[in-house]
């Protein structure tokens, strides 16, 4: 019965994907001007454009573009680089196990300190510890990550010279740039643990569980936090995409090679074949967690009706 | 409002509001105002942030910069608000298709990222305030509208409502002046955290050269030429970002203040 709803709701997320890889080719399609000027300059040789809007299918009907672009995803062609003319699926395989490491690490992070933080803030509600808990959380939520990340390298790198300015040398140079991708995160999830927490510690069966005699400890950690945690994994779910979004900031300010730079460096280089990929397949990656996340909910929570 | 945070996110906003709208007299200096003898200077009586790297005046950048931010925070809200009621109203009242229709859609905008929808269309785009302005305001909509709705659905079986249908109230009315008043609350609060979001974004499209011309004095552009520098002159890149910092906070302290306001339950 389970598998056959994981199954059942993966198939559901396909047309969400054909939906997205729509958006972004009609995206493609819809910029004012011809493509080929904006990739080779309007100067260049008859020749050339005409190659190149050959192979880039401009000079079929659209319709037929569409058509050839689907078949394209499904089969692995993604097209070419215009760059370099190498495949957009090989560049993004070299790319993405970077911005993957990043994305977990930040993740990893921000669950280890959000929920601690939200559950004594919770316990200990309207106290002054929960009270600068909530301020810092709010604080984190406003800052943002691209004024975090020069702050914490000026403080590390700079003043104290203890973790790497940028680059991926070493699980050293993973710190920073977690913690500026995951800071928002662990606020945000703060805020919600605790929301999430007091809303629980107020039901019945933790007042039953009180009343026969268990330790605080076990109706905190044993009872309400186990149901308080349910809408945490559902919004850490949706969060990953705010999360492989901000990759790109992250990416740019400690010069990590992942999907991020790849996608900026080819909007610069105006290589729409590699945008056009890695937007895929950040959009798909989210999607495809957001679906993973929510088998798991339900899976984890045996109320929820499969 | 009794929360002193609420208070401060007043505070912090009415300040930004006075700084966007007197600018030009409250500023010390022209913001484009080239003083190339004064690259990288710190803080002095007459510059009191400092000098960037052509010279020209931090804190009077800072204080056009409220413009920008404020003013495209405003425009992409306002935007998305009246667009969002409308379908929202609609969706939630009439049923059916149109609100399946609706729901696919808000799905599938709900699929990518908000931020890398921005810099998925900015991509394509020539970096310009009006193109900012459209780029967020496409995906803005979708968050008031599945509020709206939600609203909608839970108000609509109610008596005054099935009362002016039974009258024969015209459908602009009963929207307008019977549903959306039953909903102001949760849609002010939408909009205080709408505007927090809107300028962080924008912000972060400007960082990534992505959003206003670099000429513009945004926080999101100074942030961007600053790190450049960070090694050798930090203060480029701190206070702009402090300026941002302030004023998502200010938005999101009063979103959080009048949302506790309409609900005490869950303070």
């Amino acid at each position: 019965m389970i598998l056959s709803y994981i199954i059942k709701r993966l198939l559901s997320a396909l047309p969400v994907l054909l939906a997205v890889s729509t958006i972004v080719f009609f995206l493609i399609h819809a910029i004012p001007g011809d493509p080929v000027d904006l990739i080779v300059g309007e100067h260049a040789l008859a020749v050339d454009r005409a190659e190149l809007a050959h192979e880039l299918h401009l000079d079929e009907p659209v319709i037929t573009q569409y058509g050839k672009f689907l078949g394209g995803l499904a089969t692995g062609d993604w097209g070419k680089s215009i760059y370099d003319r190498q495949p957009v699926l090989k560049h993004i395989a070299q790319r993405f196990g970077a911005t993957f490491i990043l994305a977990v690490c930040a993740m990893f992070i921000a669950v280890a300190i959000s929920i601690p933080i939200g559950i004594v803030a919770a316990v200990k509600k309207g106290s002054f510890w929960d009270q600068a808990a909530m301020f810092f959380a709010l604080l984190g939520i406003s800052i943002p990550n691209f004024w975090l990340g020069p702050v914490l390298i000026l403080v590390f790198s700079v003043e104290l010279g203890i973790l790497p300015i940028s680059g991926r040398d070493s699980l050293v140079s993973l710190i920073l740039p977690s913690i500026t991708l995951g800071a928002a995160l662990a606020a945000m999830l703060s805020r919600l643990t605790r929301s999430s927490m007091i809303e629980e510690i107020k039901r019945d069966y933790v007042i039953t569980a009180r009343a026969k005699g268990l330790s605080e400890k076990s109706v905190i950690f044993k009872h309400a936090l186990r149901n308080a945690l349910n809408p945490v994994i559902t919004i850490v779910g949706l969060q990953v995409g705010a999360l492989l979004a901000g990759t790109v900031i992250t990416e740019k300010i400690f010069n990590w090679p992942g999907v991020g730079m790849l996608l900026l460096d080819s909007i610069s280089r105006r290589d729409y074949p590699l945008v056009q990929g890695c937007i895929l397949v950040i959009s798909f990656a989210y999607v495809l967690v957001n679906t993973v996340t929510d088998c798991m909910y339900r899976v984890a929570d045996p109320r929820v009706k499969l | 409002m009794k929360s002193l945070t609420s208070k401060i996110g007043i505070v912090i906003i009415a300040v930004l509001i006075i700084a966007a709208l007197f600018a030009p007299w409250i500023a010390p200096h022209s913001p484009g105002e080239y003083h190339l003898d004064k690259s990288f200077a710190g803080s002095s009586l007459e510059y009191p942030l400092g000098n960037d790297a052509d010279g020209r005046d931090i804190l009077s950048r800072i204080i056009y910069g409220t413009r920008v931010s404020l003013g495209i925070g405003l425009v992409v809200v306002s935007i998305s608000l009246v667009i969002g009621c409308i379908v929202g109203m609609a969706a939630g009242y009439s049923g059916g298709y149109l609100d399946k229709i609706f729901s696919f859609i808000s799905d599938v905008f709900l699929a990518f990222p908000g931020f890398l929808f921005a810099v998925a269309v900015a991509a394509f785009l020539e970096p310009s305030v009006i193109n900012v302005m459209i780029i967020l305001s496409i995906k803005g909509w979708v968050s008031f509208a599945r509020l709206v709705r939600g609203q909608t659905l839970a108000i609509k079986e109610r008596e005054f409502i099935v009362a002016g249908r039974a009258t024969g109230l015209k459908l602009p009315r009963l929207f307008f002046k019977h549903l959306f008043p039953n909903m102001v609350g949760p849609i002010v609060v939408n909009a205080s955290f709408g505007m927090a979001g809107v300028i962080m974004i924008e912000s972060s499209l400007s960082f990534l050269g992505l959003g206003v011309p670099v000429t513009t004095p945004s926080w999101g552009v100074m942030l961007d030429q600053g790190t450049k520098y960070l090694l050798i002159a930090p203060h480029l890149s701190i206070y702009p970002g402090i300026a941002i910092a302030l004023v998502v906070l200010g938005f999101n302290f009063l979103g959080d203040g009048l949302r506790d306001m309409l609900a005490p339950k869950n303070r």
